[in-house]
């Protein structure tokens, strides 16, 4: 659902008596062709009402709004901004024995430990 | 957080009445909807609500050659054609008003028309030509010549293009009558001699957008307003001068876009300019090249 969409709806369901679409305007800067087409777009499916400048939604347009609300009201979840699911791996038992990825270890380490101990 | 897209947001904040207005002219001019962005940046482009309010004049004014539109147009020229000129492919050709070799919109016409003039009598692709001098060889003689176009601004190229085929057809020792039909045409083109036609149909007449529009002692001011926000433009872009185009080309005034089409440079330039005076590049209403 696009912003302008989301912004609309929740502005009519806030106002049960309607808004003036300028207020959408004013606060967003939402430009007067976006403003219809997104208009038009709800009017079709009888979502809203609207005449001239001010917008409501109809009754069926409040019960949509409830079973919509999830994707009105709420931000969606951006999977991106979390981490990956190894970082939270449970922590290993230091004392259980385990195979390392022998790609990942240094092959000197060991000799190179003996050698410092030279 | 609520993130309004640049696609979504207009850069100025407009006022109540221009707000109002606005909203109203994209109901009436729907192609609008599809410029969105471009509408904005046009009232984003005006400094003041008496310039908002004399672009908003004009795009409500704006003579928008849809498709469907289109379709009509043809129809009526192909009417034209065959019912009161009388013209019949068995005497006949239908030219695109070009001389050139670059592309060009009345060869389109001239395409267009094929199907719509063979559903009413027996033409065939062959008496369809996109260049003038093909017409004038391939017409029989004492036969009827057909130049068609998309649209005529101040008559200037349809005055000469006459002229020059009139002398073709003497050179190819013919005679012809000629007609032209096109889907647009301002009215300032009825002042050229255009007598050596004889019927000129537009499906559309234009009027001058700031001239015939508004009482005498508005249009100095306004064309003044008009001539401020061409001040903003960059003043010549490559091989063109704004001052060519001032008001639009022999300042014609026009404001009409056929969908999907090149506007005439008869528009007036704040509605096709590429660039603004400090030379950056700005996304017209109407591009044109």
């Amino acid at each position: 659902m696009q912003t302008v969409e989301k912004l609309l709806l929740k502005a009519a369901f806030q106002a049960p008596g309607g808004f003036d679409l300028y207020d959408l305007h004013r606060k967003f800067r939402l430009s007067p062709a976006i403003l219809f087409q997104t208009c038009s777009d709800f009017e079709q499916r009888n979502i809203i009402t609207r005449e001239g400048m001010k917008v409501s939604l109809t009754n069926y347009g409040q019960q949509w709004v409830l079973t919509n609300r999830k994707k009105i009201f709420f931000t969606s979840t951006r999977e991106w901004t979390q981490p990956s699911g190894w970082y939270f791996d449970e922590p290993r038992d230091p004392y259980m024995p385990y195979l390392p990825k022998l790609g990942l270890i240094d092959r000197d380490h060991f000799i190179n430990l003996l050698r410092g101990s030279d | 957080m609520t993130t309004v897209t640049n696609r979504e947001r207009i850069e100025a904040v407009l006022d109540y009445d221009t707000f109002q207005r606005a909203l109203l002219i994209v109901e009436k001019q729907p192609w609008l909807a599809s410029k969105n962005e471009r509408f904005n940046e046009l009232l984003s482009f005006c400094s003041q609500p008496e310039e908002q309010n004399l672009v908003l004049d004009i795009v409500e004014r704006y003579t928008y050659i849809s498709g469907l539109e289109l379709t009509r147009s043809l129809e009526q020229i192909a009417a034209k054609i065959t019912n009161d000129w009388k013209c019949s492919p068995h005497d006949s050709v239908v030219v695109a008003m070009d001389r050139g070799r670059h592309a060009d919109s009345s060869a389109a016409i001239a395409w267009f028309l094929k199907p719509i003039l063979g559903d009413l009598a027996d033409w065939e692709t062959n008496q369809f030509y996109k260049a003038l001098g093909e017409a004038a060889s391939e017409v029989a003689d004492g036969g009827n010549i057909v130049i068609v176009d998309e649209f005529v601004g101040t008559g200037q190229t349809l005055s000469g293009a006459l002229v020059w085929l009139a002398d073709k057809l003497k050179s190819h020792k013919k005679t012809a009558t000629l007609y032209v039909a096109t889907v647009a045409a301002m009215e300032i083109a009825k002042l050229k001699d255009l007598s050596l036609t004889k019927d000129f149909f537009a499906t559309i007449w234009l009027k001058k957008s700031i001239q015939d529009h508004y009482p005498p002692e508005r249009i100095m001011p306004l064309e003044s307003l008009m001539l401020g926000m061409e001040d903003r433009l960059l003043k010549k872009d490559g091989y063109m001068k704004l001052s060519k185009y001032s008001l639009g080309y022999k300042k014609s005034q026009a404001a009409y876009f056929f969908e999907n089409g090149n506007p005439p440079n008869n528009n007036f330039p704040i509605f096709w300019w590429k660039r603004l005076a400090d030379g950056s590049r700005r996304r017209p209403l109407t591009p044109r090249v």
